[in-house]
């Protein structure tokens, strides 16, 4: 495994592996915000639902 | 001028390359250990790919 380094320029690496972690972390957030069960900021529209169940029942 | 890293690509030296792998994997637990934490709390806040 350590023969890696032998291959690949540690810091070209470590910065090709950063770079695409942090787009590979956006991604999965932004696809999450944009599900109804995931998205952990739009409490408000679940309240607003929640108090239509409500007054309907 | 003797190159004496003309033996690998990356121009590190064996030790060299031992020395890094050593903190790279450290790094590596490190981070996944973080990032299992977060799932498990992301579970018990909202479990995924099951029948919920």
């Amino acid at each position: 495994m350590w023969r890696t380094w032998l291959l690949f320029d540690p810091r070209r690496a470590l910065v090709a592996l950063f770079t695409f972690l942090a787009v590979l972390a956006l991604l999965i957030h932004f696809i999450l915000l944009s599900t109804e069960r995931f998205n952990w900021m739009h409490s408000a529209s679940l309240v607003d639902k929640t108090e239509q169940v409500v007054a309907q029942a | 001028m003797v190159d004496e890293t003309k033996g690998s690509l990356s121009g590190l030296s064996e030790d060299e390359a031992m020395e890094f792998h050593g903190v790279f994997m450290t790094s590596m637990m490190g981070f996944l250990a973080v990032a299992a934490v977060a799932h498990v709390l992301a579970w018990m806040w909202r479990p995924w790919g099951v029948a919920w």
